[in-house]
């Protein structure tokens, strides 16, 4: 037999699965082939790395969410309750004006070393695929966003993170009113960091209520009070910058930097591969940090859109750039009319969207 | 174990939410981990765990003690798995690092009780494992789960995967070879953590 037949084996050979005949010819084999004597190696190493992955056990709260789930079916056989036709539609309209929200978690209760986390962000990016989908399956989306975390020393830091909107599981009477449902909705949260040299942070997934109508999610992770705002309309942006740089990763970087420097947030698009960025930073600081953005490459445009849209009245969307507020304060994100886009400014914030050539 | 399960799965056909619960407890292990190494991250592994049971409740009715109550339990799970892959659902967490060309840094984490530096340590090495594990295709994660992760025997997975022996040897060779292929091609994420053997050593 050669070689190439041999790896074919060397699989079921691993595990004892051959033929006793089979077995004694890849044996043989075996004994004057050291290519293949390598690749069973191979194998075997890679197979060792993840039947050595040790078990991950479900979090607490599995039984007991399983166990009202059960309880909601009653009894063997019967097929499952159909709340999810009801909160598709709603969840599509929010996944669609996505584009801003409002993180508050305290972590002090999962991280000792890190006080609290917390602070504006803009998403990044929403998938809103699978908002699209057939009712049964809707309700889920992913957002990208960061936010400037207080750490244990008090300096700020950028936080990347992300978030994932599990399929909205269906809770509560059928009867109750369409608005205010209230549906467990898996989240899980992840924080990545910046350029610091901090611990990873995690956060173990939990269910969090959210409350339709735009209202604030809230729930727990490991206990610590978690609060999500949902979605509200895009911010205008106030430039739109071009810029030709000669490396445009430092540029990414560089920006980002001046960002945070200038008490802002900064948010990078997956979607274009991180060429297209959105910067957001105080009103007063405007004219400065454009100037310190074109100096990191050669402007190649600078846009300025047409404010005309009247200042709206401060809503209460709170951007925090100092440390951030105590972790079960209520965020009462504008009542927003799911699928209505109004063009509100967070007050004393302005957005440059810069793109990266 | 094989016994008390006979008794519970018997209360549990006749309605006993409580029978269930502790098969619930029994397996739950079994059943999370199986979906947590196939879906990659904890929202969908508590997400597909619920859903197999919820499945295997609801299918108590036509069980019929051919297998045991596990054997049959693991093979609604990759089912469920498989239902996944045709749904093609994938949750991918990106990280703003991960976009700027640094080294992939945000993703949902296992969060155990060890210190920090531990927590790192094996962070790591898991974390590259199952970064393995997610970038294969659908097929080839479940099949390997199965097999590596669950310890299906080959008549267990041909059953259940509704194929014959011959399918499952051959898949579940592909599978390993690509698995291989990038513990090889990324063995600068393995190689700190782990001594590897003979002449690959250091």
């Amino acid at each position: 037999m050669r070689c190439r037949e041999i790896q074919e084996l060397i699989s079921a050979y691993f595990d004892g699965a051959l033929d006793p005949s089979v077995k004694d010819t890849v044996d043989a084999h075996l004994k004057g082939c050291a290519a293949c004597r390598l690749e069973l190696e191979d194998l075997s190493v890679a197979v060792g790395l993840v039947r050595n992955l040790p078990p991950v056990e479900p979090p607490v709260e599995f039984g007991p969410t399983l166990r009202e789930r059960l309880n909601s079916l009653n009894k063997p056989g019967r097929p499952q309750g159909t709340l999810r036709g009801l909160i598709a539609g709603r969840w599509s309209a929010v996944a669609a004006v996505a584009a801003s929200f409002l993180l508050v978690v305290g972590l002090a209760g999962v991280w000792p070393g890190l006080a609290r986390f917390g602070g504006a962000g803009r998403l990044a990016g929403v998938n809103t695929e699978m908002a699209d989908r057939a009712p049964a399956d809707a309700g889920s989306f992913e957002a990208v966003g960061s936010a400037p975390v207080a750490g244990a020393d008090g300096a700020q830091k950028e936080k990347t993170f992300s978030i994932n909107y599990g399929d909205a599981e269906e809770k509560g009477e059928a009867d109750a009113p369409a608005d205010k449902v209230a549906v467990k909705v898996p989240v899980s949260c992840s924080f990545g960091q910046g350029q610091s040299e901090n611990a990873k942070i995690a956060a173990t997934p939990h269910r969090i209520d959210f409350i339709g109508g735009g209202e604030a999610a809230r729930g727990t992770v490991n206990g610590t009070p978690v609060t999500v705002a949902a979605p509200s309309p895009p911010m205008p942006e106030r430039a739109i910058l071009d810029i030709k740089a000669v490396d445009p990763g430092a540029a990414v970087r560089h920006i980002s930097d001046i960002a945070r420097l200038y008490g802002g947030t900064v948010s990078v698009d997956p979607e274009t591969g991180g060429r297209e960025m959105t910067v957001t930073i105080p009103d007063s600081r405007f004219e400065e940090v454009m100037a310190e953005i074109s100096k990191t490459g050669t402007v190649i445009s600078d846009e300025r859109p047409a404010t005309d849209k009247a200042a709206e009245a401060p809503e209460a969307q709170e951007t925090s750039i100092a440390p951030a507020p105590l972790p079960d304060q209520k965020m009462n994100a504008a009542a927003t009319q799911p699928g209505a886009c109004s063009q509100e400014r967070s007050p004393g914030m302005s957005v440059i969207k810069i793109i990266i050539e | 174990m094989q016994t008390d399960d006979d008794h519970l799965v018997k209360q549990s056909r006749e309605g006993s939410l409580d029978a269930f619960d502790e098969l619930v407890r029994r397996y739950q292990g079994k059943v999370y981990n199986m979906a947590y190494r196939f879906m990659g991250n904890h929202a969908d592994a508590g997400d597909l765990a619920q859903d197999a049971f919820i499945r295997a409740y609801q299918a108590l009715p036509s069980f019929r003690g051919e297998s045991s109550f596990a054997t049959w339990l693991y093979r609604i799970t990759a089912n469920v798995c498989r239902d996944e892959i045709r749904k093609q659902i994938r949750r991918k967490v990106v990280s703003l690092d991960e976009i700027m060309g640094q080294p992939g840094e945000g993703k949902v984490l296992a969060a155990s009780g060890p210190t920090p530096e531990e927590f790192l340590d094996r962070v790591e090495l898991r974390d590259a494992v199952q970064r393995h594990l997610d970038a294969l295709s659908g097929e080839h994660r479940l099949i390997l789960v199965m097999r590596d992760i669950q310890g299906m025997t080959y008549e267990e997975i041909a059953a259940s995967l509704d194929c014959t022996l011959g399918t499952v040897k051959s898949r579940l060779n592909r599978a390993r070879q690509a698995l291989k292929k990038r513990v090889l091609e990324h063995r600068e994420l393995i190689e700190g953590e782990l001594r590897l053997p003979g002449k690959k050593g250091g």
